[in-house]
């Protein structure tokens, strides 16, 4: 199994408190469910501007969610 | 299995079916001729349109069996498309390199079009064959 990657984040902790599917997710902020997915297991880092689209759809900042762990 | 990937399974085994069915033609007339056959352009537009027919069935299977068919591809997969890219394109070149090297040595100019042609066929494969791999590794 890879690595995981050096940026962690609360996207599933954040997505099931508020009651989303992975689909749910991707579909608003431009996503495959796969990606959601990947980037839940620390598998994909998104980009800086979907990492903030995720950050506002959860109405919080993006330190909130992600955070850089080397 | 995301659309993207069911999209490379689908192109790959198009064009090994077809390419499969290019290559047993060249073999049979070149045991008829009993050397290696020429390019000939009718085995070739045979080919081409037996590929795209294949892949519009497939790509309508898809569409009928898949509700995610019609998804664009995503950042990540996108990613996945240009590394594909990539290593399509350093095989592509190998084979032309290797087939150029050949052609100096023994100066047959159907060998040269036949491997150029199969450089470009496994560079296609290789290209799905990553994109699938990045899907399956993450």
């Amino acid at each position: 199994m890879a690595k995981p990657l050096p940026i962690t984040n609360c996207v599933k902790e954040l997505r099931e408190a508020m009651g989303m599917t992975q689909a749910e997710l991707g579909e608003r902020v431009g996503l495959t469910r796969q990606t959601i997915a990947a980037i839940e297991q620390r598998r994909y880092s998104p980009s800086l501007e979907t990492a903030f689209r995720i950050a506002d759809t959860f109405n919080t900042n993006l330190e909130a969610v992600f955070e850089y762990q080397p | 299995m995301a659309n993207h990937e069911k999209t490379a399974w689908i192109m790959m085994v198009v064009l090994l079916i077809a390419s499969g069915k290019l290559l047993q033609t060249i073999i049979q007339h070149s045991e008829t001729l009993g050397t290696l056959v020429p390019p000939n352009a009718g085995i070739l537009i045979q080919y081409v349109i037996a590929l795209v027919v294949l892949s519009i069935i497939g790509h309508i299977a898809l569409a009928i069996t898949s509700k995610q068919a019609l998804e664009k591809k995503d950042e990540r997969e996108r990613q996945f498309e240009v590394y594909g890219s990539h290593i399509s394109g350093l095989v592509l070149g190998l084979g032309c390199v290797t087939a150029l090297g050949h052609y100096l040595v023994h100066f047959d100019g159907s060998l040269l079009f036949y491997s150029v042609f199969a450089a470009l066929i496994a560079s296609q494969i290789t290209e799905y064959l990553v994109v699938i791999w990045r899907h399956r590794r993450g």
